[in-house]
Order: structure tokens, then C-alpha cells, then sequence
């Protein structure tokens, strides 16, 4: 087996095992049917609905129809706005993305300029300084620091719109809030990564070459020290997409995490298992993309 | 000096700060009663939205200022730090046990064990954490047990494969399979040999689990969902402030400072503890 076709395997077992633990908790939620009729419903009306949906059936059998209709791209009706859960979290699910990747892209900028920095000028200020950033870029929770840019700059200085997702504007405050944790991670990683590469045989023969040291340091260092980064990637999205779900909630941000929370709080549990459902999907899908993109990057893992 | 002993000594300086920092914090959580001003949840509605004191119109009374209905912050501060120490502790704790049993039986075992575990692995880490804890918690039920059981969910990986790495490099040492060809039974094997020599990265991803579920723990109870609200947790208060940042930046802006400086304490000692037990990580 080719080593796409392994992952492809592995991706599809996660996604049972995903499917099936969600399946799980949203059994233990009770019974549907008693949501669903009326109060003053006769026996035989809940009889009738209970047999519709299946649920006198085995708990197996009941998660295989479950599964059979997730794939046709059913996963029942929010209670709450009375639309099809699919639909719902698609919406929403693209404006978390575009606020995890615009998070993502800042993070990548910062942590391989400040990484990079930092591992040039390694056990000097500017190193200690960076060092000191990254420390404490990991220990400030990211919705305070949402909070405390919305009151510098939306409330004070009145540069940005406080939240909502109307301008273009909105963007640039959950952005930067949430690429905080990723860029500080990310930077510590690209500065050990630059400080391993830089004593390499291939850098001294390059410098023997007579390269111009940018270019040594900006291509042929940076690009093998950011194979540890391609790694992360994915880890790292999953961790922006989970972390936005607090941002979100800040900055009144319409994706999945407002939709998440607004389902609690109606326990519309259809809704809720969807959200969850649709955003690990995504996230197996996302791992395949990155490691699909590492092993164009490193022939390496092709033959391993 | 030469550049190395100068981050060598600077690298105990910042470690021992960290322990400064974590020593305080259990102290204030553990003597919250005796150290804080007035109760943490005694009203007063003829001093709300007071500034603190170093602020005008700041009374010496209420040093970090008071919140919508005249509690003190300072002592919600003091009170609030035994909610992230505890939850942050015991999910760590937790999370070790789980994952460091795994990756034993993982790396020991290997094969349909390891493949089995590690489908576990994959599975947790599919899911957006936090969508996750929101999932459990609301459907479930909340609490504090139940807050901590979701967290350790959220920190067992980290242990599993970082415990897993180290049984592969253990189980195959002389003093291993001299106790093997004596005779030893595996689970005392598993237990007294293969565990044993796996501590010191346990203890370290254990600092740093413990940093994680802290900043989880508050973005949760920031969110409303999990610990009662009207147990008084940094989280919480972060949450209350929220609606008052025009008015009253000072309720959301202490507990924000205090969440980060507690995480701050236990990152820094994670990172020292690090460089002193593997000193191939210290550059």
C-alpha cells in the first residue's frame, strides 16, 4: 500500500471511531422521543414516531442508520432554527475557517521572521527579548487578549469595529487574538529547528560556496528547519480551529463556536452533535491535505 | 563568561522564578480564607464598579476595585485561584495516569496494541477540543469532577506518546531483559522497570498539562459551560467583566493578568525541568 492510500485507511477509521463516540454521548442525552411530541401526545402517536426513526431498534443498528445518513449528508434537524443541521454548520464552519487560516498565515509570518531572528542572534538581546515573547505569548489566555485589544483599539482609540463580521476590518482583531498561542509555539519551534540547521555540514559547504549569507540563512537553513513546522501544521489548525471557539464568542464572530454554545444553552443536541461532527470531519480531511504536502516536501517519507 | 554558562545560569534563575511563582499561587489558593480582605461573594451594592485603588477615585478599601454588584476583586482573585489550581492539577493528574498507561501498554506491547491505542490517539485528536468539552459538558452535565474528567481528555495524549517513545528506548535495555530472563512478571516489569525509567518526561509533560488545563479551564468557565458561575473562578469574573470593559476595564483585566502569570510560573518551571532532565532539549 502506497503511503496516501495507508493514510487514506487510517483517515477513514478515525472518522468511525469519531462518529461513533458522538453517536455515543448523544444517546446518553436521553429520549429524543419525549423532545420531540407533544405532552399530550397518544401512546400510539409516540409508537408510531419512535418506530419511524428507528429507535427500537439495537443501539448498533441505530448507529448504523445514523451513519448511513450522515454520509447522504443527513444529520437531522436543529430544534433551535428548525433547519437541517448540515446546512447550518456549513455555514458557519467557512467563517471559522477563514478566521483560524488568517490566524494561521499571521502566525506563520511572525514565528519564522521572530524564529528566525532569534536563532541568528542566538544568547544575545534580541534572542532573550523573543525568548521572553513567546513565554509570555503561551501564558496569556487568548480571550483576555481579546479583550484587552478590543479595549485599546476598538473602545479607546476607535481604529476597528468592536465585533460582528460586517467589514473587512472585523477580521484583523480575532485574527491577531488567536494567532497569539500558535505564533509564540510555532516560533519556538522554527528557532531550535534554525539552530540545529545552521551547524549542518550542507550550511558550511554552502557558505564554503561563497553564498551570500541571506541566502544561505533565508533558503537553504530555513527550508529544512521548517520541516518540523509542516509537521505541526496540522496540529496546529486543529488547535486554531478549537481556539476560535472562544474568539468567536469575544467577538460575536458568526461560526461554529457561537452556533456550539447557543446549542447548549437550547439543548438542541442534534445541532450541537453536528457541529461537532462536521468540524472533526473537516479536521481529519485537513490532516490528509498536510500530509500529503509533507511528503511533496520531504521525498523522505515517500520510501518510509 | 562564556555564552553557555550565561544561559545556564540565567536558565536556573528563570526555573527558580517559576517555582517562586507556583509556590505563591498554592499558597494564596491554600490560604485564601486568611489572606483575602472580605469574603469572595459578599455584596455590596453602595460600592459598585469601585476603581482600584491606584486609580482615581480608587478606595484604599478595595485595592483591585470592585465589580457590577460590589463584590471585591482582590478577594475573588484570592478565592478564584482555587478553581485553576485544583481543576489544573487534578486533570493533569488524571490525564498522566490514562496516558502514561497507554503509552506503556503501547510501546510494550506494541503491534494491535499500539495500533489499537494509537487509533485512540487519532480519534481525541480529531476532535476541535474545545468544541468537544462544550459537546460533553452540555450534554452531560456539568461540575467540577465532570470538568476535570473532560480536561484529562484533553492532556492523556500528550502523556501517551510521549511515554510510548520512552518504553521503546527501555524495554529493549540490558537491565529489562535481565529481569525478563529471571523470571520477573510482566506486569511488575511494566510497573518496577519499563514505568519506573519513564518518569522523568511524565513529570515534564505534566507541567506543561498542567498549564493547559489551567488556560481550558478558564476559557471554559469564561464560556459559561462546566463549574457553577457562582463559584468564584478567574474565568468566570473574566466573563463577568466582559460587559463592563468600557466602564469598568478593571474586572476583566485582574484575572486576565492572574491566569497568565500562574501559567507563566508553571511553563517556566516546565521549561527548566526540561533542559535539567533531557539535556539534549537545552540550546
Amino acid at each position: 500500500m502506497s503511503y496516501l492510500t495507508k493514510r487514506l485507511f487510517r483517515a477513514i477509521l478515525v472518522l468511525l471511531g469519531v462518529s461513533f463516540a458522538t453517536f455515543m454521548v448523544a444517546q446518553s442525552t436521553g429520549d429524543p422521543i419525549a423532545l420531540l411530541v407533544k405532552a399530550n401526545a397518544t401512546e400510539e402517536a409516540r409508537a408510531a414516531l419512535t418506530s419511524h426513526l428507528g429507535l427500537d431498534q439495537p443501539v448498533l443498528v441505530q448507529y448504523g442508520l445514523f451513519l448511513w445518513r450522515a454520509i447522504h449528508g443527513d444529520l437531522g434537524q436543529s430544534f433551535l432554527y428548525n433547519q437541517s443541521v448540515v446546512g447550518l454548520v456549513a455555514d458557519r464552519l467557512s467563517n471559522t475557517f477563514l478566521l483560524a487560516l488568517s490566524a494561521f498565515a499571521i502566525a506563520l509570518v511572525l514565528s519564522v521572521t521572530l524564529g528566525v531572528l532569534a536563532a541568528l542572534y542566538r544568547n544575545t538581546w534580541v534572542d532573550a527579548a523573543i525568548t521572553a515573547f513567546t513565554m509570555v505569548g503561551l501564558a496569556v489566555p487568548a480571550f483576555w487578549l481579546g479583550l484587552m485589544l478590543i479595549l485599546v483599539f476598538a473602545v479607546i482609540w476607535q481604529v476597528v469595529p468592536v465585533s460582528g463580521s460586517e467589514e473587512a476590518s472585523s477580521l484583523i482583531l480575532p485574527a491577531i487574538t488567536l494567532s497569539m498561542q500558535s505564533t509564540a509555539r510555532l516560533c519556538r519551534l522554527v528557532r531550535s529547528g534554525m539552530i540545529e540547521v545552521l551547524n549542518a555540514d550542507f550550511i558550511r559547504t554552502a557558505r564554503a560556496k561563497g553564498l551570500f549569507e541571506g541566502r544561505v540563512v533565508w533558503v537553504h537553513a530555513l527550508r529544512n528547519a521548517l520541516l518540523p513546522v509542516v509537521t505541526m501544521a496540522g496540529l496546529e489548525l486543529g488547535d486554531l480551529i478549537s481556539s476560535a471557539v472562544v474568539i468567536e464568542a469575544i467577538f460575536a464572530w458568526p461560526g461554529i463556536g457561537r452556533l456550539a454554545i447557543g446549542a447548549v444553552s437550547s439543548r438542541d443536541f442534534p445541532l450541537l452533535q453536528g457541529t461537532v461532527l462536521v468540524s472533526a470531519f473537516c479536521f481529519v480531511v485537513i490532516n490528509l491535505f498536510v500530509d500529503w504536502l509533507y511528503q511533496r516536501i520531504d521525498p523522505r517519507v515517500r520510501s518510509a | 563568561m562564556t555564552g553557555f554558562s550565561n544561559r545556564f545560569l540565567i536558565g536556573h534563575a528563570v526555573g527558580i522564578a517559576g517555582v517562586a511563582i507556583i509556590v505563591a499561587a498554592v499558597a494564596i489558593a491554600v490560604f485564601a480564607p486568611l489572606i483575602a480582605p472580605v469574603p469572595a461573594s459578599q455584596i455590596d451594592l453602595h460600592a459598585r464598579l469601585v476603581p482600584p485603588a491606584f486609580v482615581e477615585g480608587g478606595s484604599a478599601k478595595h485595592f483591585f476595585g470592585t465589580d457590577n454588584l460590589g463584590r471585591d476583586i482582590l478577594a475573588r482573585l484570592i478565592y478564584g485561584s482555587r478553581i485553576s489550581l485544583a481543576v489544573g492539577t487534578a486533570a493533569a493528574l488524571l490525564g498522566a495516569v490514562i496516558g502514561s498507561l497507554m503509552g506503556i501498554l503501547a510501546g510494550y506491547f506494541g503491534g494491535r496494541v499500539d495500533a489499537a491505542i494509537s487509533w485512540f490517539v487519532d480519534v481525541q485528536l480529531a476532535f476541535p477540543f474545545t468544541l468537544l468539552a462544550i459537546f460533553l459538558l452540555g450534554t452531560l452535565g456539568g461540575g467540577f469532577y465532570a470538568v476535570v474528567i473532560v480536561l484529562a481528555l484533553a492532556t492523556w495524549v500528550n502523556y501517551a506518546r510521549v511515554v510510548r517513545a520512552q518504553v521503546l528506548t527501555v524495554k529493549v535495555q540490558d537491565y529489562v531483559l535481565a529481569a525478563r530472563a529471571v523470571g520477573v512478571g510482566t506486569p511488575r516489569t511494566l510497573w518496577r522497570y519499563i514505568f519506573a525509567n519513564s518518569t522523568a518526561p511524565i513529570i515534564v509533560v505534566a507541567s506543561f498539562s498542567t498549564a493547559q488545563a489551567i488556560l481550558t479551564q478558564a476559557a471554559l468557565s469564561f464560556l459559561g459551560v462546566g463549574i457553577d458561575p457562582s463559584i468564584p473562578s478567574w474565568g468566570a469574573m473574566l466573563n463577568d467583566g466582559r460587559e463592563y470593559l468600557q466602564k469598568a476595564w478593571w474586572i476583566a483585566t485582574f484575572p486576565g493578568l492572574a491566569i497568565a502569570l500562574t501559567v507563566l510560573g508553571v511553563n517556566l518551571f516546565g521549561d527548566w525541568l526540561r533542559d535539567r532532565l533531557d539535556p539534549r532539549s537545552a540550546r
